[in-house]
């Protein structure tokens, strides 16, 4: 009777396990999905530090900011059709410092993320400012609201507020303080009070310090914040509404090992070691969602060597890309390598498919824009 | 006792060592640099900075404005490696004693190892690198010579 315990307990603790296991293994589907792949030409050169996508009923905009003001791209006939001045005067720019994000909703609404101010202007004109950050140190007492790179804000229309990234100001990054408080926040654009939601990095963060390799990638949509770390498998799924946070695991497999954390800690006040760590180790950058077909599309670097065998030294664009396509159950569905010279920061979820800006030195391509738009069936 | 001495011992020397393979490979890296691209051997006794973090002049005044106070100290030859013709930064440059430019003009720098996205800078002693440090407002905050 004993055994039959015993042995019934070993079977359910085999199973436990099997099943744990399971839960952070990337799931597959085979055989892969086709590519296909399209090329569009904007016969304008643009650079895209900052940038946007939006749609409307009938088009689709991409829009970008450059020398203070913000130009609207027609996508579908491929000409600037409008730009709005987003410059301030030398008071306001000192008091709100630079833009590091900006979003429409819809034509006539757009805002603006500053450094210490959320504005929205409405049909060109400056409807509202929010001051944030030091100029709110009554509410951000321990954090701040920014776009530090691959968070860009999104305006919530049910909730009528600006979401984006918040940060600890009062820790160190090789401190596991820094990762463990909230990462996404909204503002409320009616009375200026910012939410933080129950979403932080994930527990390896906490345990090593991995350098450069810890600025998080977002995406928004809807009532749901994408969140993906560079050293992490899993995608963390930010359901706004209810403030809970999910995860799945998406781990390509062009992923041949962990990536390991930097190493001593003295070289976190280095930026070359840093770097050099940012080169060499797997690295997951954008994460994108295409709503229209519920699909999710994750970039991969690949690990490569410091030096090549020539002995030249590697950077991180010498990383190989990857394109992972996951379907609307988390099941990795494709994965793509794709030219070094595709590059996944400006990149975006359009129309007609996964638009990726090309960056080629080619030279036909000196005075036009380039994208490259992927669909998968 | 005699444990603890030897564990000492060996930190001590496993970090001498780790410190001294990053000079090894600094020292390597320039001196490739200078013999594949400049086609000259790299100065026996000079500075050397490498200022290919040139994306916001404006924003580094106060280092470059910290490090030309180290540099106008000095008696040694400076030469400055850019990756592009700044015109602030080379009006700067030419009003310091003893200084010279080099242009990383096919921009190979990071080939060698040269550019992680920190301005460095190499004191050569002897045709080797005595020291090298990455140019930011901690490092040169509290120092009083670069030599």
């Amino acid at each position: 009777m004993k055994q039959n315990f015993l042995l019934i307990w070993i079977v359910f603790v085999v199973f436990s396990c099997h099943s744990i296991q399971n839960e952070n293994e990337t799931r597959r589907r085979s055989p892969s999905v086709s590519k296909f792949e399209d090329t569009i030409k904007f016969p304008v050169k643009q650079k895209f530090v900052e940038y946007s996508y939006f749609e409307t009923d009938s088009n689709e905009w991409l829009s970008y900011l450059s020398s203070g003001y913000i130009y609207i791209l027609d996508l579908g006939n491929k000409k600037i059709v409008d730009s709005i001045d987003v410059s301030l005067d030398s008071i306001a720019a000192k008091k709100y410092g630079e833009i590091s994000s900006f979003c429409f909703s819809g034509r006539d609404s757009l805002f603006v993320l500053f450094n210490e101010a959320v504005v929205f202007w409405v049909d060109k004109k400056v409807n509202k400012i929010i001051p944030i950050n030091e100029l709110d140190s009554a509410q951000y007492t321990t954090f701040r609201f920014q776009d530090l790179e691959d968070v860009p804000i999104y305006y919530d229309r049910t909730a009528q507020a600006v979401v984006g990234e918040v940060y600890c100001s009062d820790c160190w990054q090789t401190e596991p303080a820094f990762y463990s408080q909230s990462i996404i926040g909204s503002i409320s654009i009616h009375s200026g009070r910012i939410k933080l939601f129950d979403i932080s990095y994930p527990k390896k963060y906490l345990k090593n310090y991995y350098g450069f390799d810890m600025k998080p990638y977002a995406e928004t949509d809807d009532s749901i914040t994408l969140v993906a770390y560079p050293c992490g498998d899993m995608v963390s799924i930010l359901n706004r509404n209810s403030n809970t946070a999910s995860s799945f695991p998406a781990r390509s497999i062009f992923q041949t090992e962990d990536a390991q954390p930097l190493t001593p800690l003295s070289d976190s006040g280095s930026v070359e070691q840093k770097m050099r760590h940012m080169a060499v180790q797997p690295y997951y950058s954008e994460i994108r969602f295409d709503r229209a077909r519920q699909l999710y599309y994750r970039f991969f670097r690949k690990a490569i060597p410091l030096k090549n065998k020539d002995g030249t030294y590697n950077n991180f664009f010498n990383k190989g890309l990857v394109l992972m396509v996951l379907n609307s159950q988390h099941d990795v569905i494709g994965e793509y390598e794709l030219p070094k010279y595709y590059n996944s920061y400006v990149s975006f979820v359009g129309k007609s498919g996964l638009y990726i800006y090309d960056v080629s030195p080619n030279p036909e391509y000196k005075n036009l824009t380039v994208f490259h738009v992927l669909t998968f069936k | 006792m005699r444990q603890s001495a030897i564990l000492f011992v060996f930190l001590l020397v496993a970090c001498k060592d780790q410190r001294d393979q990053r000079l090894l490979e600094k020292e390597e890296n320039i001196k490739n640099f200078y013999a594949s691209q400049l086609k000259k051997q790299v100065p026996e006794n000079d500075i050397i900075v490498i200022l290919q973090n040139q994306q916001c002049v404006a924003c580094r005044r106060d280092i470059f404005s910290s490090l030309y106070k180290l540099l106008a100290k000095s008696d040694l030859q400076k030469t400055f490696i850019m990756a592009v013709r700044d015109t602030v930064l080379l009006s700067l440059i030419r009003n310091l004693p003893n200084s010279s430019i080099e242009f990383d003009t096919t921009h190979k720098l990071e080939s060698y190892g040269l550019d992680y996205g920190a301005d460095l800078c190499l004191l050569m002693k002897d045709g080797r690198v005595k020291k090298w440090f990455e140019l930011s407002n901690v490092n040169l905050e509290n120092m009083h010579s670069i030599e």
